[in-house]
């Protein structure tokens, strides 16, 4: 049998009276993990976030399209945020889609590559205040990441820091939650906070 | 028997799929992207396609505007990890055959229960 070795291990603390105060602080670029976040959550995790201040916010979508997110914004609204979106999902369903000045349709990224292009070019249309990428799961299975995905992922991290983070951004967050699986390997290079977000629903008692 | 098609450029689901759709008695008829798809569709004939959304080649509007041509229209579901609004569920469903939409990851027993609702097993 071969010998295992300890290739990371992760200290966790719940924050419960600072976790308002550290999520009220950040800035950067947020990175989602899985695909399984519903976005009234993200818009809800959003709505914590520098809460005084008005930001402009680009949100990478490869999973909602623009008219679903419209829809979701009319019941859950995000206060004081401008939101710009890259759509990258629209276009499987249709090819007549028209830039506006709230969203741009685009293929979806292939690569990791393609992605941090994406982000440059929604930086130079929105000049945002934050990002979100909204996610990163077709490109690296957190669950049971190969080794060569999050080589792939550091790299590409790597570069964000290098191209994008110097123009309005500082930080990178990763938030992921596990309802696909527990993240094996935390990605912790090259990533300042690593945000779980965990959503339990369940139906009153007095309904059942 | 009914016959199902699999559409679906992830191998692995894709003959995930047709195993389980095998396994529920009907014939089934693989294909990795929409081309392929148009391609065997006319041959195969079949009763319903599982049909991804998220897929190289052809978008899934132009695919559903192919089928709307075929003497023999099969029903489609969309798997799909894409969340669209009612308004665009509604025009998918108007240009025809789109009877479901299953999200992914689904349940295999939410899957063989839509199809075998849809076949009238």
């Amino acid at each position: 049998m071969e010998e295992s070795h300890v290739i990371q291990v992760n200290y966790w603390k719940e924050l419960h009276k600072e976790l308002d105060q550290t999520i009220g602080r950040l800035r950067g670029l947020v990175l989602l993990t899985h695909n399984s976040v519903e976005l009234e959550d993200v818009i809800d995790f959003l709505n914590k976030v520098r809460k005084e201040e008005f930001l402009t916010l680009l949100y990478v979508s490869l999973i909602n399209t623009y008219g679903y997110i419209n829809d979701t914004l009319e019941k859950h609204p995000l206060h004081s945020k401008r939101v710009f979106v890259v759509d990258c999902v629209s276009r499987y369903i249709s090819s007549d889609l028209r830039d506006t000045h709230k969203c741009i349709y685009r293929d979806p990224p292939r690569n990791l590559d393609e992605m941090k292009n994406l982000i440059l070019e929604g930086i130079e249309f929105a000049k945002p205040d934050m990002i979100v990428v909204d996610s990163l799961s077709q490109f690296v299975n957190f669950s049971m990441p190969k080794d060569e995905d999050l080589r792939e992922l550091y790299r590409f991290l790597s570069s964000l820091r290098d191209e994008v983070m110097g123009i309005t951004l500082d930080t990178v967050i990763l938030l992921y939650d596990d309802k696909l699986g527990v993240m094996k390997k935390l990605p912790t290079l090259f990533v300042d906070t690593i945000l779980k977000l965990e959503v339990i629903r369940e139906s009153p008692t007095w309904q059942e | 028997m009914a016959r199902v098609m699999v559409v679906d450029d992830e191998p692995d689901l894709r003959n995930l799929v047709r195993l389980i759709m095998e396994k529920k008695g009907f014939e089934v008829e693989t294909a990795e992207d929409g081309e392929e798809f148009l391609s065997k569709v006319d041959d195969f004939g079949p009763d319903l396609v599982l049909l991804d959304v998220m897929m190289p080649g052809p978008t899934t509007k132009e695919i559903l505007e192919k089928l709307k041509e075929k003497r023999k229209r099969p029903k489609v579901v969309l798997l799909t990890v894409v969340r669209f609004s009612d308004e665009e569920k509604e025009k998918l469903m108007k240009i025809g055959g789109v009877v479901d939409y299953i999200t992914k990851p689904f349940d295999l027993q939410k899957l063989t229960d839509t199809v075998s609702q849809h076949l009238g097993n």
